[in-house]
């Protein structure tokens, strides 16, 4: 035995051991020593986790940050100049006429024209653009006004962002998604291109010629680890992530952090009713459903905070951002009980489950990704308090945006798209039939008035209040998980870094 | 051996255009519409009709199955993968960016495989019984058990999130452009520590176990007990006559590693997020991404393929009684 335990413990593999040992401290060493890519993240350097595959014209490496759109909503839904100095529009809402500012600059030097403008939009107008933009004719009166004429409303023309004509209108539009100008772009935003470290990040620096003044925040870094964004964040390399609300522990957050919400747009959580199906067919069931649901109550469950707004049919952000929704449908399980009396379900064997015609009222419903799961249970039980039994199933999202779309489904837990296309396209598969609620849909698609679009909006609400075709839960919210040292966010309008990196500051005292 | 490598070959490829034919089948029939996801992905669902009937039209959603069939096998065979819906970039030019990546881990997890669970299985089975063997052959049964995944969490918070020592993520820091040629490459090395450890050690472990148990059947054989009683020392008759001969079925487990440890990656690279192949491929299949879903596939099946011929042709070359020649026996 002796000699196998010299065969071990020859020189050589002491040697290979010393070596390895050493290796590995070696390792340890930069490691320690490397602790200063968490420093990189302070100083007066931001580092935001991003995802580099949405790059392109929309994506554009954080638009806001490289370039100016002409326009953008203010907090109350107001609009604001960015590019434009100021502006006038037709009545109909139509025609929109914008002055140029004159003391913007792309970040080579070149002055911003109305030609510029028109460059981009008639670019963004090409279907390859993937934006779309129908504009019936864009004219320039001269080097800075420029006037726009569309069938459509203003979100078009704010989030349309203005491109260097001078750098692009040699280059082929079919392929613009391939444009090397992605990888290193010049804009004529707050921010500009400095450098990048392949698959790894960019990192932006403040320009000093900005019309608003340099920004306070001197470098951006977009790190390119959306996925890892939660470790990322906590190691201390990485300042902001967001997410979805169930998925992060809020509540357990480090101290180091603060949370800040976000509406989604105007996509809404709900539940799908199968119009169709002979439960739901009337009217008064599908609202009997939704009076029963507390919903105030389940905010929490899925770390909303309880005072965001409620809402019961679609809504245009100018409302959201107004605070001018109508009242939310109250929590009534009185009513819903007497509702679901009254379409014939009762409970006449006594067992908590509602029968009609010696059917009990038991239905299952599929449910997209979380935090649906969490939603889904809280009304399970909900629904059980007022007799009717549904059962849960968990799917695949794309199993149940497939079931959506065929309408294989008694009810479907998901989110409820804010836009007037895909409401439009799944109203036959939920079973809904009513011409007058699509018609007002198309009238609110056509609206160019944002008052007369927001007052469409409130008559679809009233019917979607009184039909339930569906059941609006609550707004669609997001986090962003923040570094406490980076100010000047707040929930809900300022949540997001990247909207708003020119207007923050550093506070190091909260490092 | 040249024709035997040829008929291989060959035979190759009617079995790889059956995998490439199944997956494209098996892949359209998963529910799920990639118009969908891009949707959610890009505009949060918000974009015109008109404008997404194009899009399904520039990659030919609009055709019926079959047509898409034909087209992307055609495709196929000149060498065209294809190009990605959700990065708009011809699917070969994202692989030729990520495959490097991918091979930098697993191998660099295959040489911490070969070095250490040789190592390790060699000592185990010198020392049979013993508290070393016992210690080795828990350990290893611990490790393999352990899901890659979830080690991998364990020592990002352990290692990068408490101590800081290693980083959390991505294949180099933030400052690496700005670097020294070595400190370059000591950043890419600090990089690939966790990573290659997860990715390495759990095939490790299973080259331990399986080393020891033969090297201990080696060790057994009558020409290992001939080499002792010729008097050699006992290191030379382990390393120089039991271990060539323990090591010649390893080979084989080796040749069928890469594509093995590819798989491992896809996991640890999304963990890390390492930009390889893996990665790629999972983000595609959350985005429907056919023609990446559909190359990184194809790529998983060349390699299992070569991987067995590799394990073939090097049997051949360690092995004196293995021979692919066309002789016959007199």
């Amino acid at each position: 035995m002796g000699r196998w335990r010299d065969a071990v413990r020859s020189p050589i593999d002491r040697r290979r051991f010393v070596q390895l040992a050493a290796g590995s401290l070696a390792f340890g060493a930069v490691g320690c020593g490397r602790r200063g890519d968490r420093a990189s993240s302070r100083g007066s350097t931001v580092t935001i986790a991003y995802n580099p595959s949405l790059d392109g014209p929309f994506g554009l490496g954080a638009p806001n940050l490289l370039f100016l759109s002409l326009v953008r909503f203010t907090e109350k839904g107001d609009l604001e100049g960015r590019l434009a100095r100021s502006w006038e529009h037709s009545a109909d809402f139509h025609s929109w006429t914008y002055h140029l500012r004159t003391d913007v600059r792309w970040h080579d030097g070149v002055p911003v024209t109305a030609h510029d403008v028109k460059f981009t939009l008639e670019l963004l107008s090409r279907p390859e653009s993937e934006s779309f933009l129908p504009f019936e004719s864009i004219d320039v009166l001269d080097e800075r006004t420029v006037t726009l004429r569309s069938g459509h409303g203003l979100g078009y023309q704010t989030r349309a962002y203005c491109l260097p004509k001078h750098l692009l209108e040699r280059l082929d539009p079919g392929s613009l998604f391939r444009w090397e100008f992605w990888t290193r772009p010049v804009g004529n935003g707050p921010y500009r291109y400095l450098r990048q470290v392949p698959n790894t990040m960019v990192e932006l620096e403040a320009n000093p010629d900005y019309y608003r003044g340099k920004p306070r925040i001197d470098r951006v870094v977009l790190k390119f680890s959306e996925q890892t964004g939660l470790t990322e964040l906590l190691s201390g390399s990485m300042d902001e992530t967001s997410g979805n609300t169930v998925r992060f522990p809020v509540g357990k957050l480090d101290p180091r952090f603060r949370v800040y919400y976000f509406y989604e747009g105007t996509n809404a959580r709900g539940i799908y009713w199968q119009n169709k199906h002979p439960f739901f067919q009337d009217p008064r069931v599908r609202r009997a459903l939704t009076l029963a649901i507390n919903r105030r109550e389940l905010l929490p469950l899925i770390n909303v905070p309880r005072d965001i707004a409620l809402v019961d049919g679609p809504y245009t952000l100018r409302q959201l951002r107004r605070g001018r929704l109508p009242a939310p449908l109250p929590y009534d399980p009185e009513q819903a009980r007497a509702l679901l009396a009254a379409a014939g379900w009762q409970d006449r064997d006594g067992d908590g489950v509602r029968e009609r015609d010696g059917q009990a009222f038991r239905f299952t419903a599929i449910v997209f990704q979380p935090p649906y799961p969490t939603i889904a249970l809280y009304v399970q039980d909900q629904f059980r308090r007022v007799g009717v039994h549904m059962d849960l199933q968990p799917l695949d999202d794309s199993v149940v945006s497939e079931r959506l779309k065929r309408g294989a489904f008694e009810a479907a837990f998901a989110i409820l798209p804010g836009s007037q296309w895909l409401l439009q396209d799944q109203h036959s598969s939920i079973g809904y039939e009513n011409p007058a609620f699509f018609a007002l849909f198309q009238r609110a698609k056509d609206a160019a008035d944002p008052d007369e679009e927001d007052r469409i909006y409130r008559e679809l609400a009233n019917i979607v209040r009184a039909d339930a075709p569906v059941t609006f839960l609550c707004p669609k919210v997001d986090l962003e998980l923040v570094h406490r040292r980076v100010r000047g966010l707040n929930s809900p309008w300022r949540a997001e870094p990247l909207q708003f990196m020119e207007e923050l500051w550093l506070d190091d005292r909260s490092r | 051996m040249g024709r035997y490598v040829l008929k291989r070959l060959l035979q190759a490829v009617p079995l790889l255009l059956g995998i490439a034919t199944v997956t494209f089948f098996i892949v359209h029939l998963a529910p799920g519409d990639p118009m969908d996801m891009y949707l959610e992905e890009r505009y949060r669902r918000e974009m015109d009709p008109q404008v997404i009937e194009l899009i399904r039209k520039k990659y030919g959603l609009d055709q019926p199955i079959h047509v898409q069939y034909v087209k992307w096998i055609g495709n196929l065979v000149k060498g065209d993968l294809g190009e990605s819906f959700r990065y708009r970039r011809p699917v070969a030019s994202l692989l030729a960016e990520r495959i490097p990546y991918t091979l930098q881990l697993a191998g660099l997890a295959l040489l911490f495989d070969a070095l250490f669970g040789i190592a390790l299985g060699i000592v185990a089975a010198v020392k049979q019984y013993s508290a070393v063997d016992k210690s080795v052959t828990v350990g290893s049964l611990i490790v393999y058990s352990i899901p890659g995944f979830w080690l991998a969490l364990m020592l990002v918070l352990v290692f990068s999130v408490n101590l800081g020592w290693f980083p959390t993520s991505q294949t180099r820091s933030l400052d690496y452009d700005l670097l020294s040629w070595s400190g370059k490459f000591l950043d890419r090395l600090w990089h690939l520590v966790l990573p290659v450890f997860v990715l390495g050690v759990a095939s490790a472990a299973g080259t331990a176990r399986f080393m020891r148990g033969r090297l201990l059947e080696v060790l057994s054989e009558e020409y290992v007990l001939a080499a002792r009683a010729r008097g050699l020392r006992e290191r030379t008759v382990i390393l120089k006559h039991a271990l060539r001969n323990a090591l010649i079925p390893i080979v084989t487990i080796y040749g069928l590693a890469l594509p093995f440890l590819l798989g491992g990656a896809v996991l640890i690279e999304r963990v890390f997020a390492w930009p390889g192949m893996g990665l790629l491929a999972v983000e595609a299949i959350g985005a429907r991404d056919y023609p990446i879903i559909l190359a990184t596939s194809m790529i998983a099946a060349v390699l299992v393929v070569l991987g067995n011929l590799l394990a073939d042709i090097t049997y051949a070359l360690v092995d004196p009684r293995v021979s692919y020649s066309a002789k016959r026996p007199a």
